[in-house]
Order: C-alpha cells, then sequence, then structure tokens
C-alpha cells in the first residue's frame, strides 16, 4: 500500500526535524557549559575545596564535556532529559509539571491576540484610507510600543493593588481552591470537567491577566499582515467577480477574500507563536506563574545545565513543529498548494 | 426599435491623485435593448470597463461618480447610487471578465463555484445538482469531467465557460462581457462568442460586449458605442456606423482592421489615448485627429444625427442631416 503523499511529505519533515533537533541538543548543551559560573559555587558559596571537588564529582561535572553530553542524551531517550540541580528532580518530571501552565497561558493569550489581532485588520482593509484605519494603525504602534514588563507591573498595581478587579498575581490558582483531577493540564477546563465552574472562573480570574500581556504581542503583527494581505486579496478579479455574481458581501470578503489573504497570516502567526514561547519567560516572572519561561529563567541565574540544555531544546522543536504545522495548513487553506505537495 | 432594458445616461466618473482631479468619463450615454448585442469599443484606457463596472455598482475604490443614471428593467438609479445598483446583480444583471481564471475563486471546485449562485438564489439544495449539470451542458461542459476540478486544473476556455455557467446561474437578462475572450487563443474566441451570440437568441439575453478588436464586434453586435478617452465619439446602429464612419477616431479604428475580403492598406492610429493636454473640456481626441480645428478645443459638440447613428464631432456641426 502507498502512504498518501501528504503523510509522506509529514513524515519526511519529521524526520528531517528529528536531524536538526540532535544538531540543537548539541549546541545547546556545549552553550550551556559555556556559561561563565559554576553551579557548584553558585549553589554552596561558602565550601571548601575539597567538598567543591567532592560535588562535581558526584554530579559528573569532573567528566570531559563530551561524556557528559553522551550522558544527558542517553538520559534524553529515557525521558529524564538529566537532573536539575536544583530542584533535585528529573528534569522532564520538572518540565511535565510546568508545560500545561504555559500551554493554557500561551493559548489564551495566543486566542487572545488573534482574535483581535485579525477582526482589527480585517476592518482596517475594509476601511482602507478611512477614519477606522487610521484608528487602527494608531492602537497598533500604542501597543507596540509598550514592553510587557513594565505593562504586566502596571497592570497588576492598579487591577490588583489599587481597584481588586483581579485576584493577586501568584501563580494559576489561588491557594484556596483545590487543583482539580488533571486531564488536559488545562485548569480551567479540567475543572470545568470535574464539575466545578467556580474553580474554572477563579483559574480563568488568575490567567486573564498574563494571558492580556502575552497576547497583547500577537496583536499588531496580526493585524498588519491582515491588512496589507487583504487588501491584495481584495483586489483580487476572483472578489469583484464574486460581488458581480450578487454573491453577499459578507460572503466574498470573509470567504473568498480572507481565505485568499490567510497564507500570509498563518505564516506570520507562525513566527508569533515561536515569540510567544520566548517572551513567555517575562510575563511568567512578573506574575509568578510557574511554567517552563520562569523555569528556564531560574535555571540559567543557577547555571543549572541540563534545564538550561532542555529547555532551549523544547523551544527549538515547538518552533520546527509550528513550522510544519504552518506549511500543513497552507495546504488546507489553498487547493493550488495542495496539488503542489501532491506532486 | 426594441424595448429598451438597459440605458446609462449622462455618466461622468472623476478620479484623483495627488490632489488632481482628472475626468476619466465624461458624459456617457448608451442603451441596450432587450434581446440585443450592443458592441462597446475603444482602445485601452478609454474609460469602457470603468463606465460599465461603475453602471452596476461595482466603481473601484477611489473613483468619484460625478453624475448620471442608470435604469435597468424600468428602474432607475442615480449612478452615484452604487450599492443601490449592485442590487441589479444577480437579479438580471451578470458579468463576464477578461481573466476567467482569476475571477473564479481558486478555493472552490467548479461545481461549487455555480453551486453558491445557485444557493444564493435560494435554489433548494435537492433541485441543485440537476440546475448545475444543465448549466454546464449550457456552457458547452461536462459536469462529470470538470464539475470536481479547481480552476488551475483547467483550461483558461474551460474557466471562461464555467464562469459564463455562474454568470448563467442568475438567470441573467443582461450580460456585461468584459473582453471576455481577450486571454483565449483565436479558435476559443469564435467559439465562445458564437455560443454567447446562440444563448443570447434562446434566453432572450442582451449583452454588452466590451471590446477593442472591430472586427469581432462586428461580427455579432447591432448597436455599437465608440469611445475615446472618456468620450463617447461615435453611437449607433452597427451597420449605419459601418457603412459610414464619420468620426475621425472611428474612420481610424477601421482603417486599422485587416479585411480579409477587401485588402487595404493598414494605417494604425497615431499618439495614445490619454496623451495631449490633460483638461477636461476639449475633444480629447484632437491632439491625435488628422481633421483637427480650432473648435475641437472648446469641447465636445452635441450629437449630429446620421442615417442610424450620431457623432460627435465638430466636422458635421450645422449640416443638414
Amino acid at each position: 500500500m502507498r502512504l498518501p503523499p501528504i503523510l509522506l511529505y509529514v513524515f519526511r519533515r519529521l524526520l528531517i526535524g528529528l536531524v536538526v533537533l540532535f544538531g540543537i541538543s548539541a549546541v545547546a548543551f556545549s552553550m550551556a557549559y559555556l556559561l561563565p559560573s559554576d553551579p557548584v559555587t553558585s549553589r554552596y558559596p561558602d565550601i571548601t575545596n575539597e567538598q567543591r571537588a567532592e560535588m562535581r564529582r558526584q554530579m559528573g561535572l569532573d567528566q570531559p564535556l563530551v561524556v557528559q553530553y553522551a550522558r544527558y542524551m542517553e538520559s534524553v531517550f529515557r525521558g529524564e532529559f538529566g537532573r536539575s540541580f536544583g530542584t533535585g528532580n528529573s528534569v522532564g518530571q520538572d518540565l511535565a509539571q510546568r508545560i500545561p501552565a504555559t500551554l493554557e497561558l500561551a493559548s489564551f493569550g495566543i486566542a487572545f491576540g488573534v482574535l483581535v489581532g485579525i477582526p482589527l485588520g480585517l476592518l482596517a482593509a475594509v476601511r482602507r484610507g478611512n477614519p477606522t484605519d487610521h484608528l487602527v494603525r494608531v492602537v497598533n504602534i500604542a501597543i507596540q510600543s509598550v514592553p510587557a514588563f513594565w505593562l504586566g507591573v502596571v497592570l497588576i498595581f492598579l487591577l490588583y493593588f489599587q481597584w481588586r478587579l483581579v485576584p493577586s498575581p501568584i501563580g494559576r490558582l489561588s491557594p484556596m481552591f483545590v487543583s482539580p483531577p488533571p486531564v488536559t493540564g488545562f485548569l480551567t477546563i479540567d475543572a470545568l470537567l470535574a464539575g466545578k465552574p467556580d474553580i474554572a472562573w477563579a483559574a480563568l480570574r488568575q490567567l486573564m491577566l498574563p494571558a492580556l500581556v502575552l497576547g497583547l504581542g500577537v496583536i499588531s503583527p496580526l493585524a498588519r499582515i491582515t491588512r496589507s494581505a487583504m487588501g491584495e486579496s481584495l483586489g483580487e478579479d476572483y472578489v469583484t467577480f464574486g460581488r458581480a455574481l450578487g454573491l453577499r458581501s459578507r460572503q466574498v470578503v470573509l470567504g473568498d477574500a480572507f481565505r485568499g489573504a490567510l497564507v500570509p497570516i498563518v505564516t506570520t502567526l507562525g513566527f508569533v507563536v515561536a515569540n510567544v514561547l520566548a517572551g513567555a519567560a517575562i510575563v511568567e516572572t512578573v506574575f509568578a506563574w510557574p511554567g517552563i519561561g520562569r523555569y528556564a529563567v531560574t535555571a540559567i541565574t543557577t547555571s543549572d545545565m541540563a534545564p538550561v540544555s532542555t529547555c532551549i531544546l523544547l523551544i527549538a522543536s515547538s518552533v520546527a513543529i509550528t513550522n510544519l504545522l504552518v506549511d500543513l495548513s497552507y495546504a488546507l487553506i489553498d487547493p493550488r498548494i495542495r496539488h503542489e505537495y501532491a506532486r | 426599435m426594441g424595448e429598451k432594458l438597459f440605458e446609462i445616461q449622462n455618466l461622468s466618473i472623476d478620479t484623483r491623485r495627488g490632489g488632481v482631479t482628472r475626468r476619466i468619463v465624461e458624459n456617457m450615454n448608451l442603451a441596450v435593448e432587450r434581446g440585443q448585442i450592443y458592441g462597446l469599443v475603444g482602445e485601452s484606457g478609454s474609460g469602457k470597463s470603468i463606465s460599465m463596472m461603475a453602471s452596476v455598482g461595482l466603481a473601484a475604490p477611489g473613483l468619484l461618480v460625478r453624475s448620471g443614471e442608470v435604469s435597468f428593467g424600468g428602474k432607475r438609479l442615480a449612478a452615484a447610487d452604487q450599492k443601490g445598483l449592485r442590487g441589479n446583480l444577480s437579479h438580471g444583471v451578470s458579468l463576464l471578465f477578461q481573466n476567467a481564471k482569476g475571477a473564479l475563486s481558486p478555493f472552490l471546485t467548479s461545481g461549487r463555484q455555480v453551486e453558491r449562485v445557485l444557493a444564493q438564489r435560494r435554489v433548494p439544495k435537492a433541485a441543485r445538482p440537476k440546475e448545475i449539470a444543465e448549466l454546464f451542458r449550457l456552457v458547452g461542459l461536462n459536469f462529470g469531467d470538470l464539475g470536481e476540478k479547481y480552476p488551475h486544473q483547467i483550461s483558461g476556455g474551460q474557466a471562461q465557460r464555467v464562469a459564463m455557467a455562474c454568470a448563467m446561474a442568475t438567470n441573467p437578462a443582461l450580460l456585461i462581457a468584459d473582453e471576455p475572450t481577450t486571454a483565449l487563443d483565436v479558435t476559443t474566441e469564435r467559439e465562445l462568442l458564437r455560443f454567447l451570440a446562440r444563448i443570447c437568441r434562446e434566453r432572450d439575453m442582451a449583452i454588452v460586449l466590451i471590446a477593442h478588436n472591430l472586427s469581432l464586434v462586428s461580427e455579432y453586435c447591432s448597436g455599437l458605442t465608440i469611445m475615446h478617452a472618456g468620450q463617447v465619439v461615435e453611437e449607433g446602429a452597427l451597420r449605419s456606423i459601418f457603412a459610414t464612419p464619420l468620426h475621425p477616431y472611428t474612420q481610424g479604428l477601421i482603417a486599422a482592421v485587416p479585411d480579409v475580403d477587401e485588402p487595404h492598406e493598414l494605417v494604425p492610429l497615431k499618439g495614445s489615448v490619454w496623451g495631449g493636454r490633460s483638461d477636461i473640456v476639449r475633444c480629447r481626441f484632437s491632439h491625435r485627429c488628422p481633421h483637427v480645428r480650432p473648435q475641437c478645443e472648446a469641447g465636445l459638440p452635441p450629437a449630429v444625427t446620421r442615417g442610424e447613428h450620431q457623432v460627435h464631432c465638430v466636422l458635421y456641426e450645422g449640416e443638414a442631416a
């Protein structure tokens, strides 16, 4: 039996992705060792040289870099991804706890950014040159020029400290509530699955502010690409012909023109997602969010090598997967590309 | 004279670029009878497409419709009421474009393109397959062969026929065909036009055929309007215009058409459509005209009737018909 061409394509891309990730793991691992600090000294500043040598031997730091890398890779294949000096757990365990937190934050943030950014861009494209268009441009510039670390702190100060509109920024769920049994790892969804809408609401209230700050970075690039891509596709002959056939404006603009603009929009979204994952570190630190961003920052400041290289690996693989999904979505959006892949 | 189906009166359109306003269609008139094939001819950029698009409410953004009225099937609307005019689309008026492949949505199969027009007309779902197959047959295509194909998988001629099936799905009384054959080769062109003429007879549908090729128009049309740089220079019965072309521009156009039966020396027209001074008043052919006179600068004169057609030219002013 022959595989469908699209599956072959996915398979090939995954294989290439694995090779690339292997290379990245080597670079990431050696880079973690280039950090100009020593994990033992930074953790125990007041110990004797003998104690330090003993600690290094126990942690395996006395071995040559190649041996350490081989040990790390062996542990990667066991799913442990090395051991964190900071938490004492295997990095795999640590990440399993933290990835859902970051995923939930990033999903809500990106969803917010997409739901605001794309309609803004559509509005600007349809009302090109009108006051609405200019207003959207001003809003975009304003959003883009506000840094997340500043906005996060200001919003916490106003909405929590001054007006008590949101709960205190202490992670995913206030300690007054019991976490629902994990199913998806998303607290909001798990709480609903467990039939506890009050916990879902509490989790959502914790999530709102950091997701908003994270999602703001998504708005401007999406709005801008939507406006320009729509501006182009609205001038296509098929849009005019659709109108000439008396099709409803909504069908022509949102059906044909938007679909025609979707390839550049999705491409931009792919870049933006990578940025969001990197930007999550700042937002998670400001909002005490127990995700991988904060984990990575802590690991870097304490020269915790295995978590650092694993986090780099994680971000690299999520970028690779996002790119693959973006490329696959082209085939879904445009039959011309679909037939191109099938060849 | 048959019943007037579609009429444009005194249509004027401006563009504004960099603060400079320019009139690109000036006082255009056009009348089409029910079931008539009417030609609208002029060089590229003479305002043919722009005026026809504006007459159905599809004036490109940035164009300013200054004056004029359009009536279709007894309903009269101001040309500036573009939204109102769009109401005629799918209610008796349909269009065909030059670039048929680009005019079809790249995301839908041929069958779906036609189906959504039927859906818009609220044809019940159960009745659609039969009607789609019938429309495909009407335009000389086989639904089984092409129904599931996307526009990029079919030829230009097939695409134009699918576009035609879409247009015919609205059951139009008037089809505005904007150079529908320009992108096609000569044999496909003839085939398509013959076929358009046949549908016209069978369904009592009128066509406005926008073209820059006079010989094409001469074969199929009974009425003709000749435009130059946004001005109508000569209009009326095609026979009469071809028998005695009056305006120097018309004479120039006819002299530039090769004739197999009576070979004559081809005389290309000098200059370009929008050359010369860009003010609005003068006859805009004056800078290319071999018979130019001082009065030409005063503007396009009112129509003078000769035989079954009218001409706008100072050469015939004050002469008895």
